[in-house]
């Protein structure tokens, strides 16, 4: 899979990985349902941080799909799977991403927000800086919250 | 019998609704999808009428649009503004395919894509954009509102930077 695409995968999941700011997100809903999707972001950041892409992988629906910028169509899971791998291979990630918005009612949750995502290669090289924004679509599915669907829009690289 | 105008009245609105639902797809089951779909019906209506008022009515009023490849966020106002530029200088056309639709408690959701053709007034060459967007959903006061959206433009060219 071409980094360019690999990259805005990686990136809207890791956004979500930074536990948001009580003051500065617009949430509502349900306390435990809000608080059970954080608790799904933090599943997918114990998977991050073990490496573990199965369990980062299991916070997605089966029907999952990723919208990115520049890629006609989309991205199933077993494509955003691959490019998890492929990415964690060559690169130490690190993302800074902010919730904006986070609302859950009935089965259904969204939450929204920006990142900053640094990727540096391991075998060497400059260090590769993308910044966007995102959205996830949640769906509970007997009883487990799950990504449903996400797009990542990444800003314009700054002018050099 | 004075009565057997509501009584026939009320039989044709149950009647009408199980017709509704019945007639939604099984991914977009249920009255909210159908409610949600005919909100989008309007909004395209209006967009090819070039009615902004109609436009906005199926917006909230915290409405909030993402688009790639701009940097920050519109508000209401702000694509109001946008589509009154956009009307006063094109002849605009619109076809919507939606996707996909879901809603549950008080939140929907659907996905699609679109065709926009913009035929300059004072003439010019026809301007076609396709692309795909998202839009999050909210009932307010028993009125399905769109709360969020992004807006996916699979190639630049679009007459304004904002819409």
């Amino acid at each position: 899979m071409p980094l360019k695409h690999a990259i805005p995968a990686a990136a809207i999941l890791l956004a979500t990985l930074v536990p948001p700011d009580a003051g500065a997100i617009d949430a509502s809903g349900p306390g435990p349902d809000l608080k059970a999707l954080q608790q799904r972001i933090d599943q997918w950041l114990d998977g991050y941080n073990d490496g573990d892409v199965a369990r980062m992988m299991d916070v997605f629906s089966i029907d999952f799909t990723d919208e990115i910028q520049g890629t006609p169509g989309e991205l199933d899971k077993a494509r955003v799977t691959q490019a998890f791998r492929a990415l964690f291979a060559k690169y130490h990630t690190q993302i800074d991403g902010v919730t904006d918005e986070l609302r859950a009612s009935g089965d259904m949750a969204f939450d929204r927000g920006h990142y900053t995502l640094t990727l540096t290669p391991k075998a060497g090289g400059a260090t590769i800086t993308q910044q966007g924004r995102f959205l996830e679509v949640w769906k509970r599915e007997g009883g487990t919250w799950r990504v449903q669907h996400i797009v990542d829009m990444h800003d314009p690289a700054p002018a050099p | 019998m004075r009565a057997w105008p509501y009584l026939l009245a009320i039989s044709l609105s149950l009647l009408l609704a199980a017709l509704t639902c019945a007639a939604v797809p099984a991914d977009g089951a249920g009255p909210d999808q159908a409610i949600i779909k005919a909100r989008m019906g309007r909004w395209v209506d209006a967009y090819n009428q070039a009615d902004v008022p109609g436009l906005l009515d199926v917006l909230s009023a915290d409405y909030v649009q993402d688009t790639q490849g701009l940097p920050g966020s519109s508000d209401k106002r702000a694509v109001g503004r946008a589509f009154s530029h956009v009307f006063a200088k094109y002849q605009t056309h619109i076809v919507c395919v939606l996707d996909q639709v879901y809603a549950s408690g008080g939140m929907g959701f659907d996905r699609g894509h679109y065709t926009i053709t913009y035929t300059p007034k004072s003439g010019g060459k026809t301007i076609v954009e396709q692309g795909h967007y998202v839009e999050m959903w909210g009932l307010e006061d028993g009125v399905w509102r769109v709360r969020y959206e992004t807006d996916i433009p699979e190639q630049s060219g679009r007459p304004l930077a904002v819409m």
